[in-house]
């Protein structure tokens, strides 16, 4: 092709009115001769050009795409259940049921564990007097030291007393 | 609204059984004497108080039986070990919710002894009597239905 005729094109092109059989022409050109060393710059340009046209996508491109895009969304979905106050009652509701569920498990475990696991017979006297004189022996303790409170209490009265009397 | 919820609910769960947990830790704890009296002794010393009395029984013996006839079960917990840990653990342990604090004596060389009593209505249910010295710590359980005047008259028959 001649070089004025590819000026001319050239020009066209820089221009924006070069038609799409005349830019193919400059792709041909530049692709398959020799250039002059001052076209060598446009030369990468309309290589460049038809080298990406040849890309295609690897197979299975989209899918992929596709499922991260999905992933996404089911991410914001969560996050749009939480933000509904319907959805909030629901979650307490859910969390209280299962502490509720935990505490009469843990009832149930002291209650038969207290009666069950302590075997408090085997901690009984041998003889009945000798459970008559443990019994006597604690609740004189018992008693004397309720006497002793009551009579410290009935003490303090007489003293609050005596501060208010008026001679 | 949360947080009430949650602390209604393990407030709930404090309050189940806090001095049979109690009880439970300690039974088998290697440092404590353990020593009980269940409702069968307490039924036979019943039916030694309707007998007569005129063989070698003395009077505070009477008393004792008297002040114990609706009584269910005697625990009591005795150690000689660090007193003053145990002491404080217990106090921390039990729910003043449940056990109402009916009396302090403080003695001047540092005994303490706290009187606790869990009611049913106008009627005490258990008396529990938790007691510091020098040298022990004492923790003594006394369940069924308990006359606070009846015990009281034990001392004075050993006064007369």
């Amino acid at each position: 092709m001649a070089y004025e005729n590819i000026q001319t094109l050239l020009d066209k092109y820089f221009e924006g009115s070069s038609s799409l059989a005349e830019e193919k022409q400059l792709k041909k050109y530049f692709q398959e001769e020799e250039v002059p060393p001052e076209w060598e710059a446009y030369k990468v340009l309309f290589v460049w050009q038809v080298e990406e046209q040849d890309l295609n996508l690897p197979t299975g491109f989209e899918n992929k795409i596709l499922g991260q895009i999905e992933a996404q969304q089911q991410v914001g979905f969560v996050r749009r259940f939480l933000r509904h106050p319907l959805s909030r009652a629901a979650a307490i509701i859910f969390l209280m049921t299962g502490m509720w569920w935990a505490y009469q498990t843990d009832s149930q475990q002291i209650e038969t564990g207290v009666t069950a696991e302590i075997n408090w017979d085997q901690y009984q006297p041998k003889t009945k007097e000798e459970a008559l004189t443990i019994t006597r022996n604690a609740m004189l303790m018992l008693s004397k030291e309720l006497n002793k409170g009551t009579a410290r209490v009935a003490k303090e009265v007489v003293k609050v007393r005596q501060l208010g009397r008026v001679d | 609204m949360v947080l009430l919820l949650l602390g209604a609910v393990s407030g709930l769960s404090a309050q189940a059984n806090a001095i049979d947990k109690y009880f439970k830790q300690y039974v088998d704890d290697e440092n404590f004497s353990v020593v009980y009296i269940g409702p069968t002794l307490f039924k036979w010393m019943k039916k030694l108080g309707q007998e007569d009395s005129s063989d070698d029984r003395d009077s505070e013996t009477d008393a004792v039986i008297k002040a114990v006839e609706d009584a269910q079960g005697l625990r009591i917990l005795t150690t000689d070990e660090n007193p003053r840990r145990y002491y404080d653990e217990a106090k921390a342990k039990i729910n003043t919710k449940e056990y109402e604090l009916l009396m302090t004596v403080r003695s001047k060389n540092g005994d303490n002894v706290e009187f606790l009593g869990k009611h049913n209505g106008d009627a005490i249910e258990e008396l529990l009597l938790m007691s510091i010295g020098k040298e022990n710590f004492v923790l003594l359980s006394l369940v069924g239905l308990l006359d606070l005047e009846k015990i009281s008259k034990i001392a004075d028959e050993i006064e007369e």
